[in-house]
C-alpha cells in the first residue's frame, strides 16, 4: 500500500482555549477536521481514531504561538485548501498559521523538537532599576547549577535547570519584568518556564508576585544551536 | 447596568482560571455558542442548570431550548451552571457575580433565569446559585429590580418544596411554553423602560396554559399535617394547571447545531431522539407518566437530523435517545440506515437504553457493528411475581436470551439494574436479583469457553432504592425505612460475591430525602433554606452530601421527614400535587396500583388497545407511531 500524505501544520493557540488540555485540544481538533470534512486517514480497531501526532504538549494556561502538529489524509489536498477549510471550523483561539506537505518518511515531531522559546510576563513586587535586573540574569546565568523544586507524581524532587537553560534575557516594563527564555524541551531534559521564575525568586532575590503571570510559548526548534522550526525541517 | 461584564471576564482568564480545577468549564466559547449583541437583544435568559457543566452540557432540554430561542430574533439564552467548590470560593472572596458563559454577564442582570429540575437533590444547588447571582433567595423578596425565576423539567411535577424560591414553573414541554412567556415579557418591556413590574408580569404569565405561579394558591393543612386544601388566591388563575404537550414531534423545532464541548462531558455524543413518552407503563416511572403519549419522529426526519448533526458538530459517536430506544417502530431500519450512512466516516451507534424484550438477536448483531460499549439491561426486579407487581412485563427467559444474544455476539460486559425497597418485595426477591445475575454471568463463562470472547466475563449490578414519586400508581406508597435499605443491601452483597460480578448500590440516606422531596409539600422550603445555610450543596456528590446537616434542618423546622419519606397516603387524601394536571387521571393511577397490589400486568397501548390512562382525550393528544409498523412483532 502507497504510503499516505502526511501534513505539518503549525497552529498558535491563544485565549480563552489556553485553559483547554492537551487532550481536549487534539478533541476539538479532530471533530473540527471532520465539520471541515477532510479525509482523515484513521487508525484501525474498533474505535478508530485520525492520525494526529503532536509536536510537544503545551501544558494548560500556557498560550503557544508556534505549535506543531502532523495529520494523515486519506488523499491529497493542496496545503491551502486544508488550512482554509479545517480554520473555518475551529472554535476562537485557534489560529493555522501554515500548512506543508511533508515526506512521509519525516521523522516523528515528538522525537525532534528539543527546545521551546518562551515569552513571561510577571509583575515586580519591588522597584527594580534596569540595571538591577540585568545584574539579577546575569547572576542567574553566571551560575553553575540552579537547583529547584520539582512536583512530580512520586513527590518533590531537587532538580538542577541550568543545563537546561539556553538563553535568558530580560527588561522591565512599567512595574513588570518581561523575560525571554530559551529552554530545552523533550526527551533530553525539559525546563518548564515557572521553574525558571523560581530560580530567579531563589537565586537572585527578585520578587515577584504569585499569581497573574503571562506565559507563551513562542516557538519550538529542532537543534539549540540552529534553531530550525519543523516547518524549516520540511523544505 | 453593563459595566461588569468585560473585568469579569478579563479577571477570570488573568487571576482565577489558572486556580481552579477544570478551568474549561468556564470557558464559554465553544464551538456553536451563540454570543448575541447583549444590548440590542430586548430579552435575555440565563439558562441555569443547578450541576456542574459536564452534567448540565450533556442534557437534551438545553440544547433544545438553547436553539430555539437564540433563533428568534428578540431573544438571547445563556448558559449558567452550578460552580464547582474552588470556583466558587474564588468568586465570593472577590465579591464577584455568578456569570453566564457566553457574555460573561453577572446573573442579575438578566430579565430571566430559568432552572430545570431533573432531580430533587440539586435544589440545594438552586438556592447556592440565587445567592452567588445575587438574587434574592425567596420570591417573596424580589422587587422589580430582580429577574424573574422560572423552572421547569420533571421535578415541577411537584413544585411544591421550592414554591418559596420560583416565582413560575412550566409545567409539560418546554419549548411549547418558553416562546409565549419570553414574548410576554417583552412585550410588557417595550411599554415601560427597565423591568416589567412584577405584579403585572405575573399576572400575564398566569394566563399562559401550563404556567404555575405559586404565590397566586393558598396552601391550607389539616390536623395531621397533611394537606388538605389548596386554593386560588386570584380569581384569574385556573384551579389546576393542565401539563403542555407537543403533539406533533415531526414539526417541533430541532437544534441540528448544538455546542461542541471542549471538555469530555457524561454524554459526550450526538442525540438523535426518536420519541418522546413510553406507555410501558411501568408503575414506579415517573418519566412514563408524566411525558405520555408516545410520540415518534418520522425516520426520514430522523435521517436528515442526523446528517445535519454529524456536520455541525463533528463527533464520532452517536446515541439514539429514547426513553427505552428499542422500542421504536422502526429501529432495525432506522440503525442499518445510520450505519450505511456514517461507518465509514468512522461514527459509531450506540442504543443507550435498550429494553430486555426488544432487544433481539438481530438487533444484537446489527448493533455488533458498532460501538462495543457495554450493554444495559434493566429488569428491575428478581422475580417474576415482583416484576408482576411493578409492570415490567419482561420474564426471565427475555432476558436471559438477550445477554445470550449480547454474548454470543461478542459482548464481555453486561450492566443489570434492579431496584431495591419494592412495594411488597420479600426476600425471595432478592435472591432473584442474585440468581439472574448468576446465570447470566453463567452464560457469559460458557461462550468465552467456546472461544467467543477474549475478555474477563463482567457482570454489573446495580441497585437502587425505590422512591415513591408523584404522578405514579406508587405515589401512594411508603418508602422502606433506611435501615431496612440497608439490610436488604448488605444481604446482597453477600450473596453477589463473585469474581466476575460487581456490585454497586445507592446511598440509602439519599434516596430517603429524594423521597421527601419527591412526595413533599410547600413547608420544606424552610427545610432547604435551612440545610442550604448551613452548607449543603452538591448533594448527589457523595464528598459533599452532609446527612447530619440535612437532619439538624428538619429538626429546626419541626418536620418530620420519616412522616413524608415511608408514610403510606390514603387514596382518600388531598396530595400536595394534586393541583397539578399531567393529564393521567387519577383514577388510573389508583386502578394501577391496586392492580400491582394484585399482581396484575396492564398492557402497553403502543400494540395494544388504550388502557384508559386518560392522557390523550384530556390533552387532545394521540400516540403516534411513525417508524412504519413492521416492528411491533420484534417486542413479542
Ligand atoms: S389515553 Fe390510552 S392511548 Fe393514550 S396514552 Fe393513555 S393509555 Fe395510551
Amino acid at each position: 500500500m502507497d504510503k499516505l500524505p502526511r501534513y505539518r501544520v503549525e497552529y498558535a493557540k491563544g485565549q480563552p482555549v489556553a485553559y483547554i488540555s492537551h487532550l481536549d485540544l487534539a478533541k476539538t481538533l479532530e471533530r473540527a477536521a471532520r465539520r471541515a470534512g477532510l479525509p482523515l486517514a484513521l487508525s484501525g480497531g474498533f474505535n478508530p481514531h485520525p492520525k494526529v501526532s503532536f509536536g510537544s504538549v503545551l501544558p494548560v494556561g500556557i498560550t503557544g504561538e508556534h505549535e506543531y502538529l502532523d495529520v494523515e489524509l486519506l488523499s491529497e489536498l493542496p496545503p491551502q485548501e486544508l488550512k482554509a477549510r479545517w480554520q473555518e471550523k475551529l472554535p476562537p483561539g485557534l489560529e493555522l498559521r501554515e500548512v506543508r506537505l511533508v515526506p512521509t518518511n519525516a521523522p516523528a515531531l515528538m522525537s525532534v523538537i528539543d527546545c521551546a522559546r518562551y515569552h513571561v510576563r510577571v509583575a515586580l513586587l519591588t522597584s527594580n532599576t534596569p540595571d538591577e535586573i540585568q545584574t539579577a540574569i546575569q547572576k542567574i546565568l553566571a551560575q553553575e547549577s540552579l537547583v529547584i523544586e520539582r512536583d512530580s507524581k512520586k513527590g518533590v524532587r531537587q532538580v538542577d535547570i541550568r543545563p537546561g537553560i539556553l538563553a535568558l534575557a530580560g527588561r522591565i516594563d512599567n512595574g513588570r519584568l518581561d523575560l525571554d527564555m530559551l529552554l530545552r524541551t523533550g526527551s533530553q531534559g525539559n525546563v518548564r518556564p515557572e521553574e525558571v521564575i523560581q530560580a530567579i525568586k531563589h537565586y537572585a532575590g527578585l520578587s515577584v508576585q504569585t499569581e497573574g503571570w503571562r506565559i507563551t510559548r513562542t516557538g519550538l526548534y529542532i537543534g539549540a544551536d540552529k534553531l530550525v522550526s519543523p516547518l524549516e525541517l520540511t523544505s | 447596568m453593563g459595566g461588569l461584564r468585560l473585568p469579569l471576564r478579563s479577571i477570570l482568564t488573568d487571576q482565577i482560571l489558572s486556580k481552579v480545577t477544570k478551568p474549561t468549564r468556564y470557558i464559554g466559547t465553544e464551538w456553536n455558542t451563540v454570543h448575541k449583541s447583549w444590548e440590542k437583544t430586548p430579552v435575555k435568559m440565563a439558562f441555569a442548570f443547578p450541576d456542574l457543566y459536564e452534567v448540565g452540557m450533556s442534557h437534551l432540554g438545553l440544547r433544545i431550548l438553547y436553539g430555539l430561542v437564540n433563533e428568534q430574533p428578540d431573544f438571547l439564552l445563556e448558559r449558567v451552571f452550578a460552580p464547582w467548590v474552588d470556583m466558587e470560593e474564588e468568586l465570593r472572596r472577590r465579591g464577584l457575580p455568578l456569570f453566564s458563559l457566553e457574555s460573561y454577564a453577572p446573573l442579575r442582570e438578566f430579565d430571566l433565569i430559568g432552572f430545570t429540575l431533573q432531580y430533587e437533590m440539586s435544589y440545594t444547588n438552586i438556592l447556592n446559585m440565587l445567592d452567588l447571582g445575587q438574587i434574592p433567595l425567596r420570591s417573596a423578596d424580589r422587587t422589580n429590580d430582580d429577574p424573574l425565576v422560572i423552572a421547569g423539567g420533571p421535578c415541577a411535577f411537584n413544585p411544591e418544596p421550592l414554591a418559596d424560591f420560583i416565582d413560575c414553573f412550566v409545567i409539560g414541554e418546554g419549548e411549547e411554553v418558553l416562546l409565549e412567556i419570553l414574548g410576554a415579557i417583552r412585550e410588557l418591556k417595550s411599554s415601560r423602560p427597565g423591568r416589567p413590574d412584577r405584579a403585572v408580569l405575573l399576572r400575564r404569565l398566569a394566563k399562559i396554559p401550563g404556567v404555575y405561579i405559586p404565590a397566586f394558591y393558598q396552601v391550607a393543612y389539616g390536623e395531621n399535617g397533611q394537606v388538605e386544601e389548596v386554593k386560588a388566591r386570584e380569581p384569574m388563575v385556573p384551579p389546576r394547571v393542565i401539563k403542555r404537550v407537543i403533539a406533533d414531534l415531526d414539526r417541533v423545532y430541532f437544534p441540528t447545531r448544538p455546542i461542541v464541548p471542549f471538555m469530555e462531558i457524561v454524554h459526550d455524543r450526538i442525540m438523535l431522539e426518536l420519541f418522546r413518552g413510553c406507555q410501558r407503563g411501568c408503575r414506579f416511572c415517573q418519566a412514563g407518566m408524566i411525558y405520555r403519549p408516545v410520540r415518534e419522529r418520522s425516520p426520514e426526519i430522523l435521517r436528515r437530523q442526523a446528517e445535519e448533526l454529524v456536520k455541525s458538530i463533528g463527533y464520532e459517536e452517536m446515541s439514539l435517545t429514547s426513553l427505552s430506544s428499542g422500542d421504536y417502530c422502526a429501529i432495525e431500519s432506522l440503525i442499518k440506515q445510520l450505519l450505511n450512512d456514517y461507518e465509514k466516516d468512522g461514527i459509531s451507534i450506540s442504543l443507550p437504553s435498550l429494553r430486555i424484550d426488544s432487544f433481539s438477536v438481530n438487533l444484537a448483531q446489527e448493533v455488533q457493528r458498532v460501538r462495543k460499549s457495554g450493554l444495559t439491561f434493566a429488569p428491575e426486579a428478581g422475580t417474576q411475581r415482583l416484576r408482576d407487581v411493578i409492570n415490567k412485563n419482561v420474564t426471565e427467559d427475555d432476558l436471559l436470551q438477550a445477554t445470550n444474544a449480547a454474548f454470543a455476539a461478542g459482548w464481555s460486559a453486561v450492566k443489570l439494574y434492579f431496584m431495591v425497597g419494592l412495594p411488597t418485595e420479600e426476600r425471595a426477591d432478592l435472591d432473584g436479583i442474585a440468581d439472574i445475575a448468576l446465570r447470566v454471568a453463567d452464560l457469559g463463562t460458557s461462550w468465552q469457553k467456546r472461544g467467543h470472547i477474549k475478555k474477563r466475563i463482567q457482570v454489573t449490578v446495580s441497585t437502587s432504592c425505590f422512591v415513591p414519586k408523584a404522578h405514579t400508581p406508587f405515589q401512594w406508597e411508603g418508602q422502606d425505612p433506611i435501615s431496612v435499605l440497608q439490610e436488604k443491601q448488605d444481604y446482597l452483597r453477600q450473596k453477589l460475591r463473585d469474581k466476575r460480578i460487581t456490585y454497586n448500590w445507592h446511598d440509602p440516606s439519599l434516596s430517603f430525602l429524594e423521597a421527601v422531596f419527591a412526595r413533599g409539600d410547600r413547608r420544606l422550603g424552610r427545610v432547604l433554606t435551612a440545610a442550604w445555610q448551613k452548607g449543603c450543596k452538591f448533594d448527589s456528590w457523595s464528598e459533599h452530601f452532609k446527612w447530619d446537616y440535612w437532619m439538624a434542618a428538619f429538626a429546626e423546622c419541626g418536620l418530620d421527614p420519616v412522616w413524608y419519606a415511608q408514610r403510606r397516603i390514603p387514596y382518600s387524601e388531598r396530595l400536595p400535587w394534586d393541583h397539578i394536571d399531567s393529564g393521567v387521571s387519577k383514577r388510573y393511577l389508583q386502578r394501577e396500583h391496586e392492580q400491582a397490589l394484585a399482581g396484575i400486568v396492564t398492557a402497553d397501548c403502543r400494540y395494544d388497545a388504550c388502557t384508559g390512562c386518560g392522557v390523550c382525550p384530556t390533552l387532545e393528544v394521540d400516540v403516534q407511531l411513525k417508524g412504519g409498523g413492521q416492528t411491533a412483532a420484534l417486542s413479542r
